[in-house]
């Protein structure tokens, strides 16, 4: 078995061991006012696909003119990482609230959150290779790497729901829905 | 009794309000970026609340500055997805519409940057991030294609 297996074993084991320390009584009541805090909070994914249309590079292309044309593939390029940064951003949220929620849950499943350890983790690797991928190719290039964050926003708003449901009771979440914007 | 100087509004009072004004004010007007500036105009810069006397004289105050921000909100979401040829050709009516000189105006909103104040309070930051860059890339593209008129 190779070590990097073995340390990988370790550190699961490690924050389900301490997940496990911190779980409270079934009959403990519930942190309150937190229906808004396990809501995805995105900017409009339909935004960053016109933000990456290849309409306006066309259009300023057509002005022949090297100022323009600059100006433009660098704010796109900022906008690019402001959003991929946006999105890491609320990841560590949603990861932070599910940690501070299981610590106090009376029935930890392992399985579960380990599957869900395993989904952060490949979703930081994944916002690692966009983010470099965008500062060094440009926001256009790497459009279709982009578009994928776009997947991943999915993989969050799954990740919301899932964090939702181990913080208030099923007729709850159908009230206060897990959105993106 | 005396009535309370704001009372609340109902949907219906709002909705007859935001019909008014796309009508009346909205409807004369050429460009969404034209509109946005109207809209944002009527707001306090110190409160952020709407003043529209004459929709506050036939719907209330609390249904005028609702209607004022929802059709601030409508219109801000028409420019913030138009593209950036779109943006530009608004740009052009609306410096168009001041009767200013044009480099003037161009300049003006280059140096103050204006436009960060036509974006409405409940917008994201990404949003109104993307909204100013694109002003700020439709101002340079107004300035190169006056510059060149026969491209």
């Amino acid at each position: 078995m190779s070590p990097l297996i073995i340390v990988g074993f370790g550190a699961a084991l490690l924050f389900l061991f301490w997940l496990a320390g911190g779980r409270r009584d079934p009959g403990s009541p519930v942190p309150d006012d937190l229906s808004s805090e396990y809501l995805v909070r995105l900017p409009p994914r339909g935004l960053l696909a016109r933000c990456l249309a290849v309409e306006d590079v066309e259009y300023a292309a057509t002005l022949r003119s090297p100022v323009v044309l600059r100006l433009l593939l660098r704010e796109r390029r900022r906008l690019a990482l402001g959003w991929l940064r946006q999105t890491r951003r609320e990841a560590s949220r949603l990861f932070r609230l599910h940690i501070r929620m299981a610590r106090h849950a009376p029935d930890l499943r392992p399985v579960a959150e380990l599957k869900l350890f395993c989904q952060v983790g490949v979703f930081f690797l994944l916002y690692q290779v966009l983010a470099g991928t965008v500062h060094l190719y440009g926001p256009f290039r790497a459009r279709t790497f982009v578009n994928s964050v776009q997947s991943l926003a999915d993989v969050l708003a799954h990740l919301g729901g899932r964090i939702a449901e181990t913080i208030v009771p099923p007729a709850e979440i159908s009230a206060a829905p897990v959105r993106t914007r | 009794m005396q009535m309370a100087v704001m009372r609340t509004s109902s949907a219906r009072e709002i909705d007859a309000a935001v019909d008014d004004l796309q009508n009346r004010t909205l409807g004369e007007l050429t460009a969404d970026l034209t509109r946005l500036v109207y809209l944002s105009s009527t707001r306090d810069y110190n409160t952020g609340e709407y003043q529209h006397a004459g929709l506050a004289d036939r719907y209330g105050t609390a249904a005028a500055q609702k209607a004022l921000a929802r059709c601030h909100d409508a219109v801000f979401q028409g420019v913030v997805e138009a593209g950036l040829r779109d943006l530009v050709g608004q740009l052009k009516v609306y410096i168009a519409s001041t009767g200013a000189e044009q480099e003037k105006v161009l300049d003006a909103w280059r140096r103050l940057q204006a436009y960060r104040v036509l974006v409405p309070a409940g917008c994201d930051d990404w949003s109104a991030d993307y909204f100013v860059s694109n002003v700020k890339i439709a101002l340079e593209a107004v300035r190169v294609e006056t510059a060149a008129p026969e491209r």
